[in-house]
């Protein structure tokens, strides 16, 4: 009689346990594909060396194309110097447009409070390929302190193109020698 | 949307096949060593550690690393189904329940595991050439267990022994 139940039973028995086996095989598989994953990729949206990076003293843009500093920047009092490509925007991506805007960050005096009174105006703006200004508003204003720009709306740079970012820098008439400002900005780019 | 397999696949596809082979031998449980369906869910329970130690050390092992263990791993399930037809043929000398296990099994199993390997490398990508591939192994598994419930086969195979 028990020689009898010993199969089914080994059968019941191994059933159970290959259901279990392929149960939580199945489910730290979908658990594996389920897994979020970050990979590494160059951006699509470039800083590369415009005509005027190497007088504006750009730097760190050939590292990752994600940074630049500017070291060389100067402002002559009354007279507007403009840099007409101090760096420029490459959208890499071959076949789709990305999006760009400008954010202030922070803006450091390292001469003290006078700072500001010594400068008009600093001013990114946003040159398109084919010679359109495309984002003039973001301006540094100077005066008895500075004068902060919002941030832009978003604008879409074409696949494969170059846009221009131009610097205009103006102190005022009679302004110090060698007095310095530090801005940070952001420029963000739509995936 | 493509299907996105990953080398972890072929450690799941092993734990089935181990799996089955475990209640197939526990089934034709007198043509084989008694302790062979244990042999195999313990092999499955592998396959499973398998899928799990790939999850927790993800980011340590490298694609290829991670399809090679797995894919040896599919190779030694298909390995064992193989050795399981050869011991029925040759050590038992049963050639009708070797063929028949053949065609049942062993085909189908190399049949599917064949195609996702090729499909994994990225040689066959049509959705077509599944759908023919899966239809082929189903016939040649429902002839195959058409064949092997038929009574006149079971009969023959009695009379032999």
């Amino acid at each position: 009689m028990a020689k009898m139940f010993n199969k089914p039973i080994k059968m019941l028995i191994l059933t159970l346990m290959s259901i279990i086996v392929v149960s939580v095989s199945a489910a730290t598989y979908y658990n594996l594909i389920m897994e979020p994953r970050v990979a590494t990729s160059a951006p699509t949206i470039e800083l590369v060396a415009g005509d005027d990076s190497a007088t504006a003293g750009a730097t760190g843009y050939a590292i990752d194309g994600t940074w630049a500093r500017f070291t060389s920047l100067k402002a002559y009092p009354n007279a507007t110097l403009t840099y007409e490509e101090a760096i420029n925007l490459s959208n890499t991506d071959a076949s789709n447009a990305h999006s760009v805007r400008f954010r202030h960050k922070s803006i450091t005096n390292l001469n003290g409070s006078a700072t500001p009174t010594n400068f008009t105006r600093i001013a990114f703006i946003l040159i398109a390929q084919n010679g359109t200004t495309v984002i003039s508003s973001f301006n540094y204003t100077g005066g008895a302190s500075w004068s902060t720009p919002s941030t832009t709306s978003y604008v879409s740079i074409p696949a494969n193109e170059e846009w221009a970012i131009r610097v205009e820098t103006l102190a005022v008439s009679g302004s110090m020698a060698n007095v310095m400002v530090e801005i940070d900005m952001y420029i963000d780019v739509q995936e | 949307m493509g299907l996105v397999l990953l080398p972890e696949f072929f450690a799941f596809l092993s734990v089935d096949i181990f799996v089955a082979l475990s209640l197939l031998t526990c089934l034709l449980d007198e043509h084989f060593p008694k302790a062979l369906p244990y042999i195999f869910q313990a092999a499955a329970l592998g396959g499973y550690v398998h899928i799990l130690i790939s999850r927790e050390f993800l980011t340590i092992f490298g694609g290829d690393m991670r399809f090679w263990y797995c894919f040896i791993y599919l190779s030694v399930a298909l390995a064992t189904a193989i050795g399981l037809c050869l011991y029925l043929a040759v050590y038992k000398k049963q050639w009708t329940i070797a063929k028949l296990f053949s065609g049942a099994v062993v085909f189908p199993m190399l049949f599917v595991s064949g195609f996702f390997a090729f499909n994994y490398a990225g040689e066959i990508a049509s959705t077509f050439v599944l759908q023919i591939a899966m239809l082929f192994s189903a016939i040649v598994l429902g002839v195959s267990i058409s064949v092997l419930l038929s009574p006149q086969i079971v009969r023959k195979y009695w009379k032999r022994r």
